[in-house]
Order: structure tokens, then sequence, then C-alpha cells
């Protein structure tokens, strides 16, 4: 079927569910994965990135086409050593066309990333997009969603874990520019030793955008005195039939949670390392129904 | 939250000092023949001749020059609203309306038609009846300055600032930080343990057009001193630019308790351009009470610096956006001393087109231990094309901090409307009780008659309808 090299593999029964496609955007590789109209997949996609210990310059394009529904689950594993990486992707969700779509992101923390994710979403369509970001050394990612149609549904979970000297820097925007959008963003983090951890959030409602509901969350888990962690949850409401809204906490763990475990004979460190899996849990859980995808993360956790 | 019953009593009968205020108590201009004496525009020239003309010593003059030498060399700001339209040149940086150095004895002394205006406030009677001490300024500098005989003798200071510098330079040059073309403001010193129980207050008032404020307030409490201080300000409005460019320094000492009230109403031309902060010792507490009503376009941030351990720091605002109107507000505050706390509650209506912003900057220092912060900001959009934007920002570098912050922006409920209106309230006085409960925990933390005057500038804005 496809006659060019791909810079990441495919895993998925039916070659014929989806068209993959190879173009040049200023001299630059692009790839582009279509969902054809009417198709509803019940298996996931996953895409994953082969290693590579040169500098990766890569964009991919995501399309569902109207009345589709699709789970594609893309990967960076800890062979992926390239000192660089940019990567855009641009994913656009027609008419009735339902997408969730997980990051898994382990990388080498060897390898620095600058990342730029777009979506568009339109009239009663659905995009969740899962992050899950444990590796890279230096990470920014800059991840922006629009409701463009009538009663589009947004979504965003990001999770990640920095820890040791990594840097990662994530910034996310809702867009609501049509009637009766609805969505939420989520970012949940650990900082621990020395690792920095930067959650900038955005929910942003246009004059046109009436009717919408948007909701931002930004949870951090500081660990250890030498983290630094930031958070930045914004609003920006043109008009006033919306509902909205964010909350952010930065914390640590509770001496008493871990006190409680103590009284049960638990020691500290398996205390902690439960309610680290505790708190991340949940998000975890939403990725479940894929076994391969949700025991990497589990794992990693 | 329900407010006390005297209050609601007299807010109900619109009783008391501020109750009668209107659109034109505010917006009338007096004469303003003085103004041809003095020229538009900042000039070294004029840094000199304001240091001159208020005989001040030399180190004054000196860190006016310094600071003129940083006006010239900083950028303008590269966030909030655009301040493109502010012509330095078509401002006038200091005016005199009545030369009077030190300002008047009494209220009687004072030009009539300077004394009209602050009568028309409602000062001296405020004063007589609910003060500990007034200050009242007119353009560039203040006329009037009192403070109650026993407070005075218990070694409380309350003085123009001008005076200050020349009386008491070492305690200024101690605490004092500001710019070239400072004239005017309060001087605040309350001694140790000492505590002022009424509240003190100073007015600040712009007549003319195209003018410039620049006054300085610089407050010191003491170790286990308790004040409250309350600011009020107005201006006429011409059409055309003004500029209010006001300092507020403030030091507030171990175990020290400190309020500060401000009910800002600056005309719909005037750019108000505010810098205000406190450094708060071990122990102390500094409350921030804010209402911007005024001002075409506000760019205030009051900042709390947590230095010594189990400091604490409240900040409390309302912010009204009306027709043509920014409202960039919002709080700093930076934790550095071991368990200090901090809680700040923002609250914005925005109305006709109004745009309003809380933006923030809440900072954790490594030293900061056991640092506690909680942030609510509550945003009511009333009609649709109106905006509100929130922008806080949150930095951490310890681990043991305990950070919230939550926002929440809608319209007015149509059930609460309902329900009031079933009863046979009134569409618009339905919605404006409702602004008036959305807005009560600030409003309530005032005192009684100032409680009464911020209403009345809130109904004033809530005039005309809600979309």
């Amino acid at each position: 079927m496809n006659e060019f090299k791909l810079p990441f593999t495919i895993e998925y029964p039916r070659k014929d569910d989806f068209i993959i496609a190879k173009c040049y955007e200023e001299k630059r590789e692009c790839y582009k994965l279509t969902i054809p109209k009417g198709k509803q997949l019940e298996d996931a996609i996953y895409v994953k990135f082969r290693s590579s210990d040169t500098p990766l310059d890569l964009s991919l394009g995501i399309e569902l086409e109207e009345n589709t529904c699709a789970t594609i689950i893309e990967e960076w594993s800890g062979d992926i050593k390239a000192p660089e990486i940019r990567f855009t992707s641009h994913i656009r969700c027609r008419a009735d066309s339902d997408l969730k779509y997980v990051i898994l992101n382990y990388s080498s923390e060897k390898s620095s990333m600058k990342e730029k994710r777009t979506s568009d979403v339109a009239g009663d369509a659905k995009c969740h997009i899962y992050t899950y970001h444990f590796g890279n050394k230096k990470l920014e990612s800059r991840l922006s969603q629009t409701a463009s149609g009538k009663g589009a549904r947004i979504d965003t979970d990001i999770i990640a874990k920095s820890s040791r000297t990594q840097e990662l820097n994530f910034s996310c925007q809702h867009e609501y520019a049509e009637k009766q959008g609805t969505g939420e963003i989520v970012m949940k983090g650990i900082a621990q030793d020395k690792a920095l951890l930067d959650f900038d959030g955005m929910v942003s409602i246009r004059q046109t955008g009436s009717g919408s509901a948007g909701y931002l969350k930004q949870e951090t888990l500081n660990l250890s005195p030498e983290t630094t962690v930031r958070a930045v949850p914004g609003l920006k409401i043109d008009t006033n039939d919306v509902k909205a809204g964010h909350s952010a906490a930065v914390r640590n763990l509770s001496e008493e949670d871990i006190y409680y475990f103590g009284a049960r004979g638990i020691g500290k460190e398996t205390a902690k390392s439960l309610l680290i899996t505790g708190f991340l849990g949940k998000e975890l859980k939403k990725i479940e129904a894929y076994k391969s995808a949700y025991e990497t993360v589990r794992k990693l956790i | 939250m329900p407010t006390s019953p005297q209050k609601t009593r007299a807010a109900k009968k619109q009783e008391g000092i501020f109750a009668g205020l209107n659109r034109d108590t505010f917006d009338r201009f007096d004469p303003s023949e003085y103004m041809k004496k003095f020229k538009k525009g900042i000039s070294a020239e004029l840094v000199a001749t304001i240091s001159q003309d208020k005989d001040e010593p030399e180190w004054m003059l000196h860190q006016r020059i310094k600071a003129y030498e940083y006006f010239t060399r900083i950028p303008m700001p590269d966030f909030g609203p655009s301040l493109d339209k502010l012509d330095f040149d078509e401002i006038c940086f200091f005016a005199k309306a009545a030369d009077k150095k030190g300002g008047f004895e009494s209220w009687e002394k004072i030009p009539a038609y300077i004394k009209n205006t602050f009568d028309r406030l409602g000062i001296p009677e405020a004063e007589k009846k609910v003060l500990a001490g007034v200050g009242a300024q007119y353009e560039s500098e203040v006329v009037y300055h009192s403070l109650q005989k026993e407070l005075e003798a218990q070694g409380v200071l309350f003085l123009d600032m001008d005076v200050a510098v020349r009386k008491h330079p070492e305690l200024v040059r101690k605490y004092f930080m500001h710019g070239a073309v400072w004239s005017g403001g309060t001087f605040l010193y309350v001694p140790k343990d000492v505590r002022v129980e009424k509240p003190l207050q100073a007015y600040f008032r712009m007549n003319a057009q195209g003018m410039g404020q620049f006054e300085h307030t610089l407050i010191v409490i003491e170790d286990g001193a308790e004040a409250h201080y309350i600011e009020g300000c107005s201006a006429p409005k011409y059409g055309s630019n003004a500029l209010h460019a006001g300092c507020v320094e403030i030091f507030v000492g171990k175990g020290a308790k400190f309020r500060y009230s401000s009910v800002e109403n600056w005309s719909k031309d005037t750019y108000n351009l505010n810098t205000k902060r406190a450094i708060v010792e071990e122990g102390a507490i500094m409350e921030w009470v804010g209402g911007n009503m005024g001002s075409g376009v506000t760019m205030l941030y009051p900042c709390s610096i947590l230095k010594g351990r189990n400091a604490r720091a409240d900040h409390l605002g309302i912010a009204f956006a009306n027709a043509g109107q920014i409202q960039d507000t919002g709080a700093k505050v930076f934790h550095l001393g071991r368990n200090t706390s901090s809680k700040i509650t923002m609250k914005s209506i925005s109305k006709g087109g109004g745009k309003s912003i809380y933006r923030g900057d809440l900072r954790i220092a490594k030293t900061a231990h056991n640092a506690i912060s909680q942030v609510e900001c509550d945003a009511l959009i009333l009609d649709p094309v109106s905006v509100s934007d929130t922008f806080p920002n949150i930095k951490v570098d310890n681990s043991s901090a305990t950070i919230n912050h939550e926002a929440r922006v809608g319209r007015l409920n149509e059930e609460d409307i309902f329900y009031l209106t079933s009863r046979g309230i009134e569409k618009a006085q339905a919605e404006a009780m409702i602004v008036n409960g959305f807005i009560n925990p600030i409003v309530r933390e005032l005192p009684l008659e100032y409680a009464v005057e911020m209403n009345r500038l809130i109904e004033l804005e809530m005039e005309n309808s809600i979309g």
C-alpha cells in the first residue's frame, strides 16, 4: 500500500480502514492519516515513531471525515534518542466524528523536543486528546484545540512526571469559536528531584461562542525542595452566556495520609508510591481499554 | 453571605454621608485658571523645579533625578491594556491650585471652590463623624491635613508628604522609594504598640483638564501597632486624557496589623497606573480592600511581600468595567518567610462592552516553608458584548507549599431573577440586588459609611439598564 518509508510504524489489523499519504511543506516531510467518511473503527491505530539518534523534524496530520469514530495512539519510546525533535501535528475532526487521541511519550532524556499540536473540531464532533509525558530532557509543548462548529466537544488531559533535571513546559489552549461548545482541560503532574514542571492553560470563549462551557483544572504534586513548579490557569471570556472556570492546586503529599498508611504497617516510601499512583490513577483509568498503552503508562508511573 | 442588619438598613434607606452621591458629585469641575502657570510634559528641568518649589533636601532631589533617568530608559509595559494613546506631552505633571505650603489649618481657610468640592464629596463631614484624621489633595498638593490630638500625643504622625520630607527626613529617607515627579500624598507613622481605632482617610482630587497626579503615600506601622487607612479619589470628565500614577509604600512591623482600603472613582478618561506595595514582617497582617469603579484604563496590582515568619496578607478587590473601560487589576504576593499565608479574593463585573481582567502573580520562594495561599476570582458578565479575562501566574519553588486557585465566570442567574421578579420586584432592581449580593463579601469589609459609598457607586454604574 505504502511506497514510501514512514518515520513510524503503524499497528492495526485492517490497513484499508484508513489512508496514509506523504507530502512536502517547504521541503519538510509531512504525513497525513485520514479516516474515510462513515468508518467506525473499533480497534485503536498505533502510530509508533521509529528509533533515531539524529535530529527529527516531522509533521503529522490526522483527519476524521464526517460520521467517523477512531482511537489513535501515538507512541514515542525510549529508543528515540534524537538530540532535537521538532514535531507538528494538526487534527481535523469533521462533523459528527469522534476521535480519541492518546500520546505516550517516554523518549530518552537525552533528547529535547518542541511540539506544536492543533485541532479543529467541527459541529457535533468530539476530540479528546490524552497526553502522558515522561520523556525528554527538555520539552516545549504547545497544544491548541478549537471548537469551530456548533456543539463541538474538546477535551485535553495532560499527565506528566518531571524528574531528575527534566524541564517540561506545557501550554494548552481551548478556544470556543461557535455556539454551545463544551470541554475540559485537565493538567496533572508530579515534579521531583531538581525538575521543572510548567503548566500554562487557557480557556478562551469568543463572542461567537455563546452557550459554551469550558473548564480548566491544574493539579501538581511538588515532591522535592529543589523543584520548580509553575501554574498559569487563564480565562479569556468575550461573552456572557457561558459557563467557564478554572482551578489550580500545587501541594505536596499530605503528612496525614502518609501517617495513615504508617499506622497500618506500610512504610513511608511504599505509602508515597501508593499515593502517587492514586493521584494519577484516575487519569490512567481513562485509557484502561487500550491494554498495551495502559500497561506502558502504569509501569512508568 | 448575610450583611449586618445595620448595614442593610443603611443601604436601603440610602442614609449616611456618601448616600447622596451622584454623577454630578464627581463630574462637576471647578475653574482652573491656575493651570496657565504650568507647562505640560516631563523633563529633567521640571523634576528640579518641583524639588526646588518644595524646598526639599538634596537627597530627595538626587532621588528624583535618579528616578527620572530610569523613566527615560525603561520601556512601557509589554502586558495589559494598550497605553499608546497616553501622551506624556499632553499631561501636566505638576500644578498647584492654592499655593499654600503644608496646606491650610482648617477647612474654612481653604478657597471656597476647593472646599466646595470636598464638601460635595462628604470629606469634612466624614472627618467629624467617622475618621481619626484626614488628608485632602487637590491637583499636585495637599490642601488640608488633620489628626486627632490624642493620637498626636501617642506619637502618631499623619502628615502631608511634602511636610514629612522636611520635618521627618530621618524616617522618610529610611523608607521612601519613589519617582521623579511625585508631589503630595500622605505620610502615616504609627509608633510601636499604638492602636488607631478609627480609620484615617486621604482623598485625592484632580480638577483641571489634562492633569496628572503623582502623589506618594508612605505608611509605616511599627511593631505591634494597628491602623486602618482609607483612600478615595475622583476627577471630572473632560474627554481628554488624564493620568494618575500614585505610589503607595507600606511597611508593617512585627506583629502589627494594617488595613488599606481604597475606593477609586477617577473619571473615565483617566489612565490609572498605580503602584502599591507592602513589606510585611514577622507575624504581621496586611489587608488590602479595594474597589475600582472609575478610570478608562486601570492597571493596579497591590503587592504584598511576606518577608517575616507567619506574616499574612489578605487581598480583597472589586472591579467594575463599564462601557469603554478596561479594569486590569489583581494582586501580587511574594512569600519569602516560613509559615506565611495569603488569601486573594477578587470579584469583577463587566457591562456595556467593558473589559475586566484579573492579573495575578503569586510566588513561593525556596525559603518559604509551609506557605499557604488561596486565590478566588469570580466574574460576572452582564451582557454579550462585555469581556472578562483571568491571567494568574503561580510559581512555586518550595515543595512544602499548598496553593489553591479557583476562578469562575458567568452571567446573572435567570432563576434568581425570576424568583425576585415573581415577588413583584422590577427586573432592573432584581439584577442590581443580585449584583450587590455578589460584591457583598468584599463591601462588608469596609466601614459602614464607605460600604454605603461603594454600593452607591455600583448603583450609579448599574443605572441605565443591564443587557
